[in-house]
């Protein structure tokens, strides 16, 4: 059965988190209105080619092919597309599209690290983004690993983008058990945030409205983790790999 | 791995971002103990040696202008009200990697203020050490990873003798951190 999300497009980058994403909301048979896709180069992949990955056992999860691109998913799922011509969201060409979409919400997954200035944010569609990190505690671009040093789970938050750093409207938050092996910047990390971005939208789907919630909890912002404590972060995950990777991996927010 | 790789450099010429660190190989933490214990062993010679040279006298700074090392003891002996100050060095060091001598009283960098000296880099260091041993924090041992990453790049005959004592103190100190959160996760060797 197919999931209607016709006022709800996806942004998507060619990153990690987009193939999961896309994968996930395709997987759970959810349809989005569009998906507009940002240039640039696809990351390699060089593990599995499939990952059973599941959250617990009161979640169903998906077997997730890192490999395929967000592209691919989306024109295999028969969803519409529009392309982008800069990854800028803050560009005046990238506002002049977002203001023709049928849509009024965006899921955010386009480039890490960014803040949307007023203009973007006086558009007509509202950007829905999920952070990597359980706010309002852990804000910030390497939320997520602090939370895992201090909690030893993963926080994953969705939110209502704003012009600040993690600081908008908290739709549903949640802790993610890691899974022992897997790793964790490009399958744990952006699997969390797809897994919460699809418990929203069923919501949506569901109730005709999005969850909220107040988010108690003392704020705290985030600088990107020095390596000698993500280096015990990811062992506490037991996600410490045996041989190096020659590829970087940005640390998405 | 076989060398660190966050010290390769004038840090405070040339910032370190740490965004896209290689980290995840098991030997990781080695490889750091080892680039600490070189830079101890260079802090050693130091604290033996003759007189350093003097730091540059700082510009004067007109009043109201506070001094950072009066701010950081400050907030080294009021922990309550010090902490909300802290922060905001925290993210001038973290956003900048650099903080200036001198501070209006809002903690804006004072005009005509000069970059903070060494000493008052080893002081901040000490200020972190404290906070992150009283709040148990990641927060504040991650930044004082940083900023010791930092002063290893520059150990030379800048350092007085006092100086490199103090800096040695807060890398013992540091290194029991750490050596605590591998405790408190339950991955120490």
């Amino acid at each position: 059965m197919t999931l209607g999300l016709d006022d709800v497009g996806l942004l998507l980058a060619p990153t990690f988190r987009s193939r999961a994403y896309a994968q996930t909301l395709a997987a759970h048979g959810m349809r989005p209105a569009l998906a507009v896709l940002l240039p640039g180069e696809e990351p390699a992949w060089d593990g599995d080619e499939t990952i059973d990955f599941r959250f617990g056992d009161d979640r169903s999860g998906i077997d997730f092919h890192p490999g395929v691109s967000a592209k691919e998913t989306v024109t295999a799922a028969g969803w519409e597309t529009v392309t982008l011509d800069t990854n800028d969201i803050n560009a005046e060409r990238a506002i002049e599209t977002f203001d023709k979409l049928p849509v009024s919400v965006l899921v955010y997954s386009g480039l890490s690290k960014v803040l949307l200035r007023p203009p973007v944010l006086a558009s007509k569609v509202r950007f829905l983004h999920v952070h990597g990190g359980y706010l309002p505690a852990y804000r910030g671009a390497t939320g997520f690993y602090f939370g895992l040093l201090n909690e030893g789970r993963l926080g994953v938050s969705a939110i209502w983008m704003d012009d600040g750093i993690d600081t908008g409207p908290v739709l549903m938050r949640d802790w993610y058990d890691p899974q022992s092996g897997v790793e964790i910047d490009r399958v744990m990390e952006p699997m969390a945030r797809a897994d919460l971005l699809a418990r929203v939208l069923r919501i949506r789907a569901r109730d005709g409205h999005y969850p909220s919630t107040a988010a108690p909890g003392e704020a705290g912002l985030c600088f990107v983790i020095h390596p000698v404590l993500k280096n015990i972060a990811l062992a506490r995950a037991q996600a410490v790999r045996t041989k190096d990777s020659s590829e970087d991996v940005a640390l998405t927010s | 791995m076989d060398r660190y790789p966050c010290g390769d450099r004038d840090l405070f010429r040339q910032p370190e971002s740490y965004e896209y660190a290689k980290c995840d190989g098991a030997d990781y933490l080695t490889v750091w103990r080892r680039s600490r214990d070189a830079a101890l062993e260079k802090l050693r010679a130091r604290a033996t040696a003759g007189p350093a040279a003097a730091e540059a006298e700082a510009a004067p700074v007109s009043p109201p202008a506070i001094p950072l090392s009066d701010i950081l003891s400050e907030v080294m002996t009021a922990p309550g009200d010090g902490r909300a100050r802290l922060d905001v060095l925290v993210a001038k060091f973290e956003i900048f990697r650099r903080l200036f001598g001198y501070y209006e009283p809002d903690l804006r960098r004072a005009p005509y203020s000069e970059v903070a000296g060494l000493e008052d880099y080893v002081l901040f260091g000490e200020v972190l050490a404290a906070y992150a041993e009283r709040t148990a924090s990641p927060m504040y041992v991650s930044t004082l990873l940083k900023l010791v990453d930092a002063l290893c790049s520059v150990i030379g005959d800048q350092f007085s003798a006092a100086a490199a004592a103090r800096l040695s103190h807060v890398i013992e100190r540091e290194r029991a951190l750490v050596r605590y959160w591998q405790e408190r996760v339950g991955v120490a060797p």
